[in-house]
């Protein structure tokens, strides 16, 4: 099965903003991993991550939001989610993990 | 009727001439007395029946020319003499051209002969004698059988493939696959082993079909069929021509690496005799079979291994805690073994703690990280009184050993006395909160959500207390049960709602009913830990 998943992305110098769109999943989230490494490596230190088109996020989805929170915050950065959807904010918020990322 | 036997004869051929002419005749020609005997053969006859010379063929008794050959219809069974097209013309009817097989005797040298045979009558009427003429026609009929059974061969393996294409993921249904795929095509009983990886050998399938009754034992397994399994392939029998006369076919199912099974394929009597032709197709059928057979036994394995991995998650029994009816339950995930783990520890001051906690992400990697939890929080858990300092050391350990984002979810609850009831002490750590069912069918959350396990070193985790009274129940569950985010609490919590549970293991058996309907093929774990307070001393 094709995962459903894309991502489209707009950098600046030190800044970026990710639109996620479908299943961040067991299946899928490691290309989301794989691109806040490269985001982080090329000195990208604020990201947005634009969650209106994602359908859904499952605990290996939250993996890669912790594990990308932890390392922005190391080089005084962060990383922000805009536009919510109820579903996974309902999912962040069950998780605890509400408390600990940036929701604009 | 009456053969006008000068017609067209010019005066000019003497005998000789004419018998010189019947010679240069390429197809056979023999004339027939009334009694079977031979009267005359040209050159070609005498080549066509193996003699040196007509005068040698013609001189033959009757009797030796019948048992020098085997005579076979376009079936292949035996071809009565009696309907023999020359047998037939000395009775005095025309018979129409007959397709002929025979072979010499002790000869696999087939032929095919298109036969023609004319009564000639004297003037009376009686048949005086028959000309046969035998045109050969084997490399003719070669050549259509050779088509024909090209064309069955690809029919019949396309059937195989997608009668094996449909098969499930699992060895035996496989295998069943085949068996039908084989009988009574290609023989009255088919059995198929399998050889798993470990050196196991099993028949996993057997089917007897078409006109036969197969006699055949396979209590222990047939030496053909150990030969196969070895890898090499096998035709024995006919032993002797009988009703119980068999062929026994066996071959390899070949995996990458050696064989995964065999194929043993039987055909009985009066079913002419298996070939080196249906042997090679059998072989095919197997290759076909082969990856499907090794895609089922990796699978078989994994799952296996998974659900090993998934009982050493959990206690083999649960802790006993006085006063209290507990009752467990995990199911891996269906693709294999995910991070969900319960357990029942002491803490310090004697209370027991219920646990129950989910690792982020599946497979083997979460199982190994949800056994570092699990040990640590049991190592720990006789150093604290109080859960959320108790999960405060764990989340120390896990910080610095959960690599990459992973962390761990986790929901708790002290159980110490209270002068009403149970006090449960509840610490909740990123995970879905604990239910309370009472004993009047509300149901309750209860807890305060903190962080998970494993993200930041700060915890700060808040403890809540909850009152259980006599016939309330405490629930842990992980969010295959729930959903993520909770998406189907509200099922799950009508469900219990409508239940006056008698035991613990009643609500566990209700908290998977409803999460496998929610998700059938349930793609997460799902877990619960239950306990019920009957109350009473």
């Amino acid at each position: 099965m094709a995962p459903n998943f894309d991502m489209q992305i707009e950098t600046d110098t030190d800044s970026a903003v990710i639109s996620l769109l479908g299943d961040l999943d067991f299946h899928t989230a490691r290309r989301l991993r794989e691109k806040l490494l490269e985001l982080h490596s090329e000195g990208v230190n604020k990201v947005v991550l634009d969650m209106a088109a994602l359908e859904f996020i499952d605990s290996s989805g939250l993996s890669v939001l912790v594990a990308g929170l932890k390392r922005l915050k190391n080089s005084d950065g962060n990383l922000t989610l805009r536009a919510v959807p109820e579903q996974t904010r309902r999912v962040l918020e069950v998780s605890g993990l509400s408390r600990v990322l940036s929701i604009a | 009727m009456y053969q006008e036997t000068e017609a067209g004869e010019r005066a000019t051929l003497s005998p000789q001439d004419l018998s010189a002419a019947l010679n240069a005749v390429s197809d056979a020609i023999t004339v027939q007395a009334p009694d079977g005997s031979l009267l005359w053969a040209n050159q070609a006859a005498a080549r066509l029946l193996g003699y040196g010379s007509p005068g040698e063929l013609v001189s033959a008794p009757v009797n030796e020319l019948t048992q020098r050959f085997i005579l076979l219809d376009e079936q292949g069974n035996p071809f009565p003499l009696e309907k023999l097209p020359g047998r037939l013309a000395l009775t005095g009817v025309e018979p129409p051209e007959t397709l002929v097989r025979w072979r010499p005797y002790g000869s696999d040298d087939i032929h095919w002969s298109l036969v023609r045979a004319t009564p000639v009558f004297d003037e009376g009427g009686a048949v005086r004698f028959a000309v046969n003429v035998f045109r050969e026609d084997t490399s003719r009929q070669v050549a259509i059988r050779a088509l024909q059974r090209s064309e069955e061969r690809l029919a019949f393996l396309a059937s195989a493939t997608r009668a094996l294409l449909g098969a499930p993921l699992d060895a035996i249904s496989i295998a069943e696959r085949l068996a039908e795929v084989c009988v009574p095509h290609l023989g009255d009983r088919c059995a198929v082993w399998e050889l798993e990886a470990n050196g196991n050998v099993r028949r996993i399938a057997d089917r007897a079909g078409g006109a036969s009754q197969s006699s055949l034992e396979l209590e222990v397994t047939p030496e053909c069929v150990v030969s196969a399994l070895g890898g090499a392939s096998t035709l024995a029998g006919p032993d002797e021509r009988g009703p119980d006369s068999l062929t026994l076919a066996a071959v390899p199912i070949p995996g990458e690496s050696g064989p995964v099974g065999a194929i043993l394929v039987a055909r009985h009597a009066p079913r002419p005799p298996m070939s080196q032709y249906d042997l090679e197709l059998i072989e095919e059928v197997g290759k076909r079979a082969a990856p499907k057979i090794e895609n089922a036994q990796l699978y078989a394995e994994r799952a296996r291994a998974a659900a090993v991995l998934s009982r050493s998650l959990v206690p083999s029994e649960l802790q006993e805690v006085p006063g209290l009816d507990l009752h467990a339950f995990i199911r891996p995930a269906a693709s294999g073994v995910g991070g969900d783990f319960y357990d029942v520890v002491s803490l310090s001051d004697g209370r027991s703690l219920l646990v129950i906690a989910d690792v982020s992400g599946k497979g083997p990697e979460a199982a190994a990280l949800t056994a570092m939890a699990r040990y640590t929080l049991t190592t720990l858990a006789r150093y604290h009184a109080s859960p959320a300092e108790l999960l405060a050391a764990v989340n120390e350990t896990l910080v610095d050993q959960l690599p990459d984002g992973r962390f761990c979810t986790l929901a708790c609850g002290a159980f110490g006395p209270s002068p009403n009831g149970i006090r449960v002490t509840v610490a909740v750590a990123g995970h879905p909160k604990p239910m309370v069912l009472r004993a009047s069918g509300k149901v309750e959350t209860c807890g305060e959500t903190g962080l998970p396990l494993g993200v930041f070193y700060r915890l700060d985790l808040i403890e809540r207390d909850v009152l259980l009274e006599p016939g309330d129940s405490f629930l842990l569950v992980t969010d295959g049960c729930v959903g993520e985010g909770g998406a189907w609490e509200g099922t799950l919590h009508r469900a219990l709602a409508a239940v006056q549970p008698a035991s613990a293991e009643e609500l566990t058996a209700l908290v998977e009913k409803v999460a496998l309907r929610v998700q059938p093929d349930h793609p997460d774990d799902i877990a619960a830990l239950v306990a019920r307070y009957p109350g009473g001393d």
